[in-house]
């Protein structure tokens, strides 16, 4: 190993790096829990403002990106939980965006679905996680994983059809 | 399928580019200022703070005073990793800064090193001329790189062993090896890509090495590199070694066969990681090492003022091998280097210039002592060794506030002093405020005695005797218009001044100047001859490796860019006068330009062609395209 390049290669966690890799990923993860654009801009930011304080702490790019999954799961959930999520309306994506809505859509049928099946459905199909990294994602334990996640394909089945999950 | 179709979905959404920009502006810039209603609390949470940081500031001072040596030893990463640390900006530090007035200037410590100077034999003088001696048996005489010291190599981007000029092209990241003669022939090209320079420099020829150095990746930190190529058949030039050290590429010498690379190494504060030594300890990876440097051969400055170090490393150019690296945390600019010594110089906010002398020994580099001179240092120039005493020029500049009436009018007053300091780096003696207003456009230290020109409307040549190091003085002031850039020793009692003319009213320059002064004494000198190119100019002002000067054969040249395109000239100094040779017009080129001699054929080498003059009357003989 070339040290002294790896000098330069240590920043594959900066959070300047970090965020041109994975600005998109955290913002799809942020969309599928929120529904909404607007709230997921606000998420992105909020994630990568957290990340600042523990990119440090990575280890490797893997690592970097289940971290910032993990902040994008939790700051969605502490969204739900906000004053002004609680007391407003959300705009109906529909009115704001018809054309992402089509009913025969495999991405409106995820949406439809609870937030807690789309986003192992989303970690699972759309990230590659494996039910015991969704676990540990999410903090949650495997075997629930594995019931949303079962489930979640169930309805699926149902609603487009989709005979190969 | 579903797989596929969520995938493609997916794909389709991305986060708006307007807010990405804003989201990757906010994490660029963490520490941003508070909001404004906050401001008075954190205020007082940070002066409370600031009493338990005083506190332990003090613990450690004491914990110091116990420690003799003036350049703090380091035992271990982790005593490096906090000093770097201590760089990381933060609200207390801040506030406990403005507090203070400067916690990071630490008052220079009165107990000094007993560091015992050792005056090495010219054994290394005289390696390096036997192995010039040694090198191209064909008795060809040629020009060499216009260098300051006598037997210390500086790098350039042309040179010529007497059968070969070998160029280094910037643009187009090549070398070239040429076969010189009345027919130029181009033998060889390397092509250096992205991999291997991001930048390419200058290189030296070593025996029948060629080292290419350049500065690898971008990016705050950055890499240095040197290749070593053998170019004992130049058809086909073997890369060999490749050195490679962390921090940008400041300069370089060669002595002997030993190369000294000389880098910048920034450190990125908030990037540091205690775990991985990469991010704040540099790396050297060449033949024989890959890895951190060794702690104990990092040194923290006392006048450590950023968080950049500069990185020492001998190589050898035989195998490759490193042979001593010696970092310290602490900037520099000016390089002065001897046989015996590096001196650099770097730089502080309040005008004074920390010196750093480390003696350098077959490629080992160890740091011997540190010192401080007020005002700043012109050039490599300004710096020289002499009898184990070192000696600086430098030009001091101090707002003054001049309060008349209700105008208070600010004004930069300079002053120039002349400095001598031991081996430790302790004032023996100086001349202070010298020509004030002015400040110093050239200095050349011939042994005993020192030259330098200030300059404001006129050109003040002066003389400093040096020999009772304790005593120096003035002896000599000549007054001319216009001002020396450079000054190049040229035979007994004559000195050579490559500068500019000027308005002896207004002070403008009018042009470039050749100057021929007579030091043969030196308390009466005198400008013997003179030549102006008007409204020319020409990068040896700038440059000292681009201009040649050889006293031997009796020539001057140099390039001109001026109203008439660029041309070069080539001047010879007899009867008391210059006389000129030949004024070549050039094609515009958009490289720098060298011209240099082999036997009886003048050749000027750029990036885009090479021209060949015969020496009796310079008319051109060939031209190659390159």
């Amino acid at each position: 190993m070339d040290s002294v390049k790896m000098a330069e290669n240590i920043n594959f966690a900066s959070p300047e790096a970090a965020f041109e890799k994975y600005a998109d990923t955290v913002y799809r993860l942020a969309f599928v829990r929120t529904k909404s654009s607007n709230d997921s801009d606000d998420i992105l930011q909020e994630v990568f403002l957290r990340y600042l304080k523990v990119w440090q702490k990575m280890q490797s790019e893997e690592h970097v990106k289940a971290m910032l999954l993990r902040i994008t799961v939790n700051c969605s959930n502490s969204l739900k939980t906000s004053f002004w999520f609680k007391k407003t309306e959300g705009l109906d994506e529909k009115l704001v965006a018809p054309q992402t809505c089509d009913e025969t859509d495999v991405l409106s049928a995820v949406l439809k679905l609870p937030v807690k099946y789309r986003t192992v459905i989303h970690l699972h199909y759309y990230c590659g996680y494996s039910v015991n990294e969704i676990a540990k994602i999410e903090k949650l334990n495997p075997s629930t994983v594995k019931t949303h996640l079962s489930r979640a394909r169930a309805i699926l089945k149902k609603t487009i059809k989709a005979d190969d999950l | 399928m579903f797989e596929k179709d969520y995938r493609e979905k997916m794909d389709e959404i991305r986060a708006d580019g307007y807010i990405k920009q804003k989201v990757l502006r906010k994490i660029n810039a963490p520490k941003a200022k508070a909001p404004s209603r906050l401001v008075i609390t954190r205020v007082a949470t940070a002066v409370v703070t600031c009493f338990a940081l005083v506190i332990s500031v003090f613990a450690l001072k004491t914990e110091q005073g116990a420690i003799p040596a003036a350049p703090v030893k380091q035992v271990s990463y982790g005593d490096i990793y906090q000093a770097v640390k201590k760089f990381q900006p933060s609200f207390i530090d801040e506030a406990y800064d403005f507090l203070t007035g400067g916690w990071a200037k630490n008052a220079t410590d009165d107990a000094e090193a007993e560091v015992i100077y050792e005056y090495v034999t010219d054994d290394v003088m005289l390696k390096a001329e036997a192995a010039d001696d040694a090198d191209v048996g064909n008795g060809a005489e040629y020009s060499e790189t216009n260098t300051q010291v006598e037997g210390v190599a500086e790098s350039d981007i042309v040179i010529t062993d007497g059968k070969y000029i070998y160029s280094l092209a910037h643009n187009t990241q090549k070398l070239r090896i040429i076969k010189a003669g009345k027919k130029p022939e181009l033998v060889s090209t390397v092509s250096f890509d992205k991999s291997d320079f991001y930048m390419l420099d200058q290189m030296y020829l070593v025996g029948k090495r060629i080292v290419v150095m350049g500065n690898n990746g971008k990016g705050r930190m950055g890499t240095t590199t040197a290749l070593i190529y053998d170019v004992s058949s130049p058809e086909a030039p073997k890369k060999l070694y490749e050195c490679k050290q962390s921090g940008y590429y400041n300069t370089s010498r060669v002595i002997g066969d030993k190369l000294y690379l000389i880098t910048d190494f920034n450190i990125t504060v908030n990037d540091i990681v205690e775990k991985t030594p990469s991010t704040y300890i540099p790396a050297v990876c060449c033949e024989d090492f890959d890895g951190t440097v060794e702690a104990d051969t990092v040194k923290i400055s006392e006048n450590c003022e950023h968080p950049r170090y500069t990185v020492i490393c001998g190589f050898s150019v035989e195998d490759g091998s490193l042979l001593g690296t010696q970092s310290v945390l602490g900037g520099t600019q000016t390089v002065y280097c001897s046989t015996k010594n590096i001196i650099t110089a770097g730089y502080t906010f309040d005008d004074s210039t920390p010196i750093i002398r480390y003696s350098i020994n077959d490629g080992k580099v160890e740091l011997k002592a540190e010192g401080k001179i007020e005002g700043s240092l012109l050039n490599q120039f300004s710096i020289d060794e002499h009898k184990g005493n070192f000696r600086f020029v430098t030009t001091l500049s101090k707002g003054v506030e001049t309060r008349d009436g209700n105008i208070v009018s600010y004004q930069i007053k300079q002053s120039n002093s002349l400095v001598v300091l031991n081996s430790n780096l302790e004032q023996l003696g100086a001349i202070e405020n010298l020509a004030p207003d002015e400040r110093v456009y050239s200095v050349r230290f011939m042994g005993d005695i020192a030259y330098f020109v200030t300059f404001r409307q006129v050109d003040p040549l002066f003389s400093a005797d040096l020999s009772d190091p304790e005593n120096p003085k003035i002896i000599g002031a000549l007054k001319i218009p216009g001002f020396s850039n450079y000054l190049f020793p040229y035979g007994e009692g004559k000195l050579l001044g490559l500068g500019q003319d000027a308005d002896e009213q207004t002070g403008r320059t009018k042009g470039m100047k050749l100057s021929m002064f007579d030091i043969s004494d030196p308390s009466n000198v005198t400008e013997g001859a003179k030549t102006v190119i008007e409204e020319q100019y020409s990068n040896a002002l700038y440059d000292h490796k681009a201009s040649l000067v050889d006293y031997k054969r009796n020539l001057i040249g140099f390039s001109l860019w001026g109203n008439y395109g660029n041309e070069y000239h080539i001047y010879t100094f007899e009867n008391g006068g210059f006389k000129q040779l030949a004024q070549i017009k050039l094609n515009a080129v958009n490289s720098e330009l060298r011209g240099l001699y082999i036997n009886n054929e003048f050749y000027i080498v750029s990036e885009e062609y090479i021209r060949v003059y015969d020496m009796t009357d310079y008319t051109e003989i060939a031209r190659l395209e390159l």
